[in-house]
């Protein structure tokens, strides 16, 4: 069977078996489909049945777009631009907002949090959309400087700026919120 | 319960969805190529045009038509630009900048070129001041021998007599329309120096 025999391949390589053959699409499907699953939902904060109708779409759109993937790039960056487009669009036809669920499981994300027992489910629908995407691309999703510039199409010196940015917003956010002690 | 991988897959299969062929891309990406180096080439051409009348000594008011077709491919190039692959790496005030640059870097060039049609197809509006056997004269009042008769030095240095009907400030440089006998020049209508003046057209 295909889907055990694709490990061995790179996702480039993938994509040109499966324009030769379809049933490899499902190797490249498969590699992702928790990742971007987590990713839609975290970027959207959508139910898992939303996030599942929109990486099918997502699938469909890259399957249908492949000829059009540029091997210069990251394939997985170029699959999760589709995501995010797919996801913003899911949102704006239902008229929902960026919102964002983060896991406080990040050590480097939070690694300035020193208090073993600060609560860090913080108010982060306070953070923009925009700051609140790219936080999940840099310390969930552990793409560089690069790949988010790919994946959001800006380019790299505004991705910097962003995180930069968004680091700041989070912090002032997260001072707010800390329980002061007595 | 099937996952998406396999849902999509099925779903693929049954509505035997293919990938768009290749060549539509390339052909995509070149159109949006294209687009962008005509409309750079527009307000290339537009620049030259511009720069064209000024050396010509026909910019008597502002060429709007000429200016805002430069503004709309400019704009329309950076449009266009943003449409390529990668263009995201460049920040969109760079991209104006450039495309603002090599228009005007292009005109410069462009007018070196023979300007011969437009200079046949022009309207009257850009019809040239310097052109004393058709009536425009364009220069400075020097001095004056009466209320009627002037001294006046044109763009190429030639001195005139004008024979004005009506009171002409020494000092000030105006365009005229009129006609022209050996160095005397008997005004018909007298504009500013900057615009058409048409609210003042003597009668």
């Amino acid at each position: 069977m295909i889907s055990q025999n694709c490990t061995k391949y790179s996702d480039e390589k993938l994509v040109k078996l499966t324009l030769a053959n379809n049933d490899y699409f499902f190797c490249l499907m498969d590699r992702y489909e928790a990742k971007l699953l987590r990713y839609i939902h975290r970027i959207s904060n959508l139910p898992y049945y939303d996030a599942d109708d929109i990486l099918q779409d997502s699938y469909i759109a890259a399957f249908k777009n492949l000829n059009d993937f540029d091997s210069s790039y990251k394939f997985n960056s170029w699959l999760y631009r589709i995501v995010h487009n797919q996801t913003i669009n899911f949102l704006k036809k239902h008229h929902h907002h960026l919102s964002i669920s983060l896991d406080p499981d990040n050590e480097e994300f939070i690694g300035w949090l020193d208090e073993k027992n600060d609560n860090i489910d913080l108010p982060l629908d306070q953070l923009k959309p925009i700051y609140k995407e790219i936080l999940v691309l840099k310390f969930f999703e552990e793409f560089n400087y690069k790949e988010i510039a790919a994946i959001l199409h800006f380019p790299i010196g505004t991705v910097a700026t962003l995180i930069r940015r968004a680091k700041l917003q989070f912090k002032q956010i997260y001072e707010k919120s800390k329980p002061k002690n007595p | 319960m099937k996952k998406v991988s396999q849902k999509t897959l099925d779903f693929i299969k049954k509505k035997n969805i293919k990938p768009v062929p290749r060549s539509i891309f390339i052909l995509k990406n070149l159109i949006f190529w294209l687009l962008y180096i005509i409309s750079l080439t527009i307000g290339a051409i537009s620049t030259a045009i511009i720069i064209f009348d000024y050396q010509n000594h026909r910019l008597h008011q502002i060429p709007y038509i000429w200016f805002f077709l430069f503004l709309f491919f400019i704009v329309l190039s950076v449009f266009n630009f943003q449409k390529t692959k990668k263009s995201y790496l460049f920040p969109l005030p760079l991209i104006l900048i450039s495309n603002l640059f090599l228009s005007i870097l292009f005109g410069s060039q462009v007018i070196k070129l023979n300007l011969n049609t437009y200079q046949k197809i022009s309207p009257q509006v850009f019809t040239s001041w310097q052109d004393p056997k058709n009536g425009y004269l364009a220069g400075r009042v020097i001095s004056a021998y009466s209320p009627t008769k002037y001294l006046f030095v044109d763009l190429a240095g030639n001195h005139w007599q004008l024979i004005s009907p009506s009171p002409l400030i020494v000092g000030t440089q105006v365009k005229l329309i009129g006609t022209a006998t050996d160095n005397n020049f008997n005004i018909k209508e007298i504009r500013p120096w900057f615009g058409c003046g048409c609210q003042n057209k003597m009668k």
